[in-house]
């Protein structure tokens, strides 16, 4: 079978070279092969000083979001075969700032993760056995916890670039997620939290973000979160 | 930098770009009405009605609050300092402070 | 596609400066090693203890290898219409008997009667559990288990949980009238500080700079998951290389029953990428190439069928390809038919099983079938620890898959490696903290650190300077083939030899392993080589550990001596490391209630 061509975006701040691409043949030997699988093919074989993130192999754990062919997705779950081409070019996730090659450092993108409380604040003491939700309430959840935190969408908003406080994509359907939980009590604050100027209000609709790997919809959560706030500014009331 | 709920500037603007998209077809309609060159008799009339006067107002006022708000939202969507935004804040201010006097002065002090 | 900047910095970092000589250097009361669900539950029981925390991972701990766990975590909850007389004693009893009656029965014990309080505490803490009617945690039939007591959230449970502990560790984190717990996301945990017979920090590297630190610690917890990348065939994640066996290992401390490893009955075919048991708990059928239904044929799994215990299930297929009645290509493997449970059932329990299989195979288990064959899934055996999570070295803790406490014995049941990382991670956070607690601050470094850290610093220095050696990838591809072919499944004594021997070279042909590349900073063939060091050593130990070990017992099955050997065999294998490979003792198995039977379902 024929070779796929890897053009990589390579940038190491060691080497005092600024950021250029990189080629590598990578034999297809299977159907099957993934983006991930030509990336470690060329560190085992041809270049060792490659440097990108990965670990479960399986699009669960999201180490490996990256932009392949012009679009934020993950290595592993990306087979060349999908992509309709022998070239393929791979950039670091963007808006971040690069460390090396492929890895980007996402200390801006944990900080928004962090700043959003991103935890279960329960709205009454703890009971003996579990808290009772019932099947619908827990379907209001299939829509927003399969979130990985990869980072796609978070790179694919313009708005995070431009404005370092808006809270992007990911923070915001994290919000989402805990509102939309019947367990969680503090629904009010959350969308609050989400009412300032670097919050949903600052989503410019764009829909870059809908590249998801998991498929999720965070200008869902979005207009999700507004249309709770608008409910509450305008017709009052709590949740 | 403002605080609290952005949820009135966001919907105002919605609202005014609503209240834009009807008032400019009037205005632009009644400006080049049948086609000709305007007419300065109806032109006097309008501006002597008190009805017409308050539209103007209103598209005016308006108009000011969705250029500049809107121009506050690009703004924002830059990474500057607190000071930049202050003097752009105080600038937008400004723009909008001049313009309205300007039109009220226009409106207001026609005589025929 | 939107605007588009990379941001690269032009300058480089000052990397490489080592502290030395009564620096101080990063302190916590306890470190735990390992981000994933045991470290975090740790982490947090040792915060709740007031203490201070610092959890050092690989990974960022939301990549942790817990979070690809897919059917569910066990806790005799009796939510399920068939689970009403369910209770802990009947939970101990099928682990004791699934553990084909390796495991110690104190600690099995003392994880099914805290199973319960161990899942309400993470449902309280958020974890989006599945429901069920009447709005209680969902529950479905597990292989081995007397009763549907499998709590599932859809087919992604290790998400939902590590999610949730993660979460929870954030609060933790933010919470002001709290002692510090910090995260040291991506450094790799090198080497152990022992001083006499005492654990007094770690010594780690940051991957993004290459830096080597030391860390100091009253109390240290190891929780870094398993060893499934020594086997080419594995479920696990790339991350899983073992190296966090070995470095307590190299330190003196044992591993105990390594040649106990689990092999999952259906992985996807290729990837051995994990298809959930909960698929056959739901009803799936495995079907060979004549299209029968053919664990029927078999004596131990004919009337469990497809929710027999793993061991056995995967036993049976092997059979089944052997004796070509499964499909070529690949390996070998048979199909698992999800097609009759119907598209609403697939799409509401299973949907993270669909979309592997229409990613990773191109197959929709709604009108196709499903190919599948085993693959290497769990590392039973680990760091030897008592119920209380000690181990042999004063201050060193385990807990999770790394250890071996042991619940699991010669076969794991599914569900209950969950459930082991969130009992037994808090019983070693709260263990670590009371042995901390009165112990004064020595965030100085002492002689022991600075020996630990030169000694690190040498190994790594070697690494980087040597010229002209064998490549560690082609080392790697050996072992993980050499494990998978012939310590799998089905083992006998002649090819558990040759194995044996094979990993013995290779350990010897490592000392001569050349990097690629010579930079610090995000260094993968240095990561990877020091890694190696670590898989080898574990291999060994799991080679030598069955070709000793003459009998069939759980997931250890030798062709040449096909029964299980209570008289001269229920003990467990320690595995102590020395420099020309594993020396092998053994110690009794705890009895307990559950008295010895014949193992058939």
């Amino acid at each position: 079978m024929a070779d796929a061509t890897f053009k990589i975006l390579r940038f190491d701040p060691d080497s005092g070279k600024g950021p250029y691409f990189q080629a590598f043949r990578v034999p297809l030997e299977n159907k099957g092969l993934t983006v991930l699988d030509g990336l470690n093919h060329i560190l085992e074989n041809i270049d060792g000083s490659l440097a990108f993130r990965s670990s479960c192999r399986a699009a669960v754990c999201g180490s490996c979001a990256m932009h392949i062919n012009g679009k934020h997705r993950l290595a592993c779950n990306t087979q060349v075969s999908s992509l309709n081409t022998q070239s393929i070019t791979i950039r670091p996730l963007a808006h971040l700032e690069v460390e090396k090659d492929l890895c980007v450092n996402m200390d801006q993108f944990w900080e928004k993760y962090e700043l959003v409380r991103p935890y279960l604040v329960p709205g009454s003491p703890p009971p003996e056995k579990e808290r009772i939700q019932s099947q619908e309430d827990r379907e209001e959840l299939n829509v927003v916890i399969d979130c990985i935190q990869c980072g796609c969408c978070y790179s694919a908003c313009p708005v995070t670039l431009s404005s370092k406080e808006y809270l992007g994509p990911a923070a915001l359907l994290k919000i989402d997620r805990f509102v939309s939980d019947s367990r969680d009590g503090a629904h009010v604050q959350r969308i609050e939290q989400a009412d300032g100027p670097y919050g949903v209000w600052r989503c410019h609709n764009v829909f870059a973000c809908q590249c998801c790997p998991k498929e999720l919809d965070p200008p869902r959560s979005i207009a999700h979160v507004k249309r709770r706030l608008m409910r509450r500014r305008l017709l009052g009331g709590g949740k | 930098m403002t605080c609290g709920s952005s949820l009135w500037p966001w919907l105002l603007q919605r609202i005014s770009g609503l209240f834009l998209s009807a008032g400019v077809i009037i205005h632009f309609w009644m400006l080049h009405k049948g086609g000709g060159p305007p007419v300065y008799e109806q032109v006097v009339a309008r501006l002597i009605s008190p009805c017409w006067v308050s539209f103007y107002f209103l598209l005016l006022a308006v108009l000011l609050y969705h250029g500049l708000n809107g121009a506050w939202a690009i703004f924002l969507d830059f990474n500057t300092s607190s000071s930049a935004k202050y003097i752009f804040k105080v600038t937008l201010y400004l723009i909008g402070f001049c313009t309205f006097t300007a039109g009220v002065i226009v409106l207001t002090g026609f005589t025929p | 596609m939107g605007v588009f900047v990379h941001i690269c910095r032009d300058s480089g970092l000052q990397y490489w400066d080592v502290i030395l000589g009564g620096n101080l250097m990063p302190y916590h009361d306890v470190l735990v090693i390992g981000g994933g669900l045991a470290g975090l539950r740790a982490a947090i029981a040792v915060n709740e203890m007031n203490a201070s925390v610092g959890v050092i991972s690989k990974v960022h701990p939301l990549r942790s290898h817990s979070v690809a766990a897919q059917g569910g975590v066990n806790a005799p909850l009796g939510n399920h219409p068939r689970g009403g007389h369910d209770s802990w004693k009947k939970l101990a009893y099928d682990t004791v008997k699934g553990s084909d009656f390796l495991a110690d029965q104190d600690a099995v014990i003392k994880m099914a009667t805290e199973a319960a309080s161990r899942i309400h505490e993470i449902e309280h803490w958020g974890c989006p559990f599945s429901r069920t009617e009447e709005g209680k945690i969902a529950q479905r039939p597990f292989g081995g288990a007397g009763f549907p007591r499998t709590c599932y959230a859809s087919d992604t449970i290790g998400h939902a949980l590590l999610n949730t502990a993660y979460e929870q560790t954030v609060r933790f984190k933010q919470a002001a009238e709290r002692r510090e717990l910090a995260i040291y996301p991506e450094w790799l945990v090198l080497a152990l500080v022992r001083e006499g017979d005492e654990c007094q920090g770690v010594v780690a590297m940051e991957l993004k700079s290459g830096k080597l630190e030391v860390f100091g610690s009253g109390a240290v917890i190891f929780a870094t998951g398993g060893s499934g990348r020594i086997y080419a065939n594995t479920s696990n994640a790339l991350i899983n290389t073992g190296i966090g066996m070995a470095v307590p290992y190299w330190a003196g401390v044992p591993l105990k029953d390594m040649e106990f490893e689990q092999f999952h009955p259906t992985t996807l075919l290729g990837k051995n990428i994990l298809v959930t048991e909960g698929a056959r708990g739901e009803g799936g059928f495995l079907l060979n190439s004549k299209g029968e239904r053919f664990l029927a044929n078999y004596p131990d799994s004919q009337k469990a069928m497809e929710v027999a215990p793993r061991d056995i299930v995967s036993r049976n297929i092997t059979r089944e390809i052997l004796d070509g009645r499964g499909f070529e290509g690949g390996g070998g493997y048979v199909h698992l038919d999800l097609r009759h449970l119907g598209r609403e059932k697939i799409m509401e329990r299973l949907h993270g099983i669909r979309t592997i299989c229409l990613e990773f195979a191109g197959v929709d288990p709604i009108t196709d079938l499903i190919p599948i064959q085993p693959g290497h899934h769990y590392t039973m055996g680990g760091i030897s620890c008592n119920t209380a999570c000690e181990t042999g070295l004063h201050g060193l803790y385990a807990a999770g898959e790394v250890a071996c406490v042991s619940v699991h014995g010669a076969n794991r049941l599914g569900g209950n490696s969950l459930l082991e990382t969130l009992v037994f991670g808090k019983i070693a956070g709260e263990n670590a903290a009371k042995y901390v607690q009165g112990k004064g601050a020595a965030g100085k470094i002492g002689k022991a650190h600075e020996r630990a850290l030169k000694k690190t610093e040498e190994k790594i220095e070697g690494l980087l300077t040597r010229e002209n050696g064998e490549d560690a990838a082609s080392i790697k591809k050996e072992m993980t083939e050499v494990m998978a072919k012939k310590v799998g499944v089905f083992r006998e004594e002649r090819c558990l030899a040759e194995a044996l021997a094979c990993i013995k070279e290779l350990r010897v042909r490592f000392k001569d392993v050349a990097l690629r590349h010579r930079g610090r900073g995000w260094n993968l063939s240095l990561q990877m080589a020091l890694e190696l060091e670590g898989s080898l050593d574990v291999a060994d130990a799991v080679a030598a550990g069955a070709l000793s070990r003459e009998e069939s017992r759980g997931s250890h099955f030798r062709t040449d001596f096909p029964k299980r050997d209570d008289e001269k065999w229920l003990k467990h294998t320690l595995a102590f490391y020395s420099e020309d490979g594993a020396r092998l003792q053994y110690c009794d198995v705890r009895p307990g209630p559950v008295r010895l039977e014949e193992r058939k379902y």
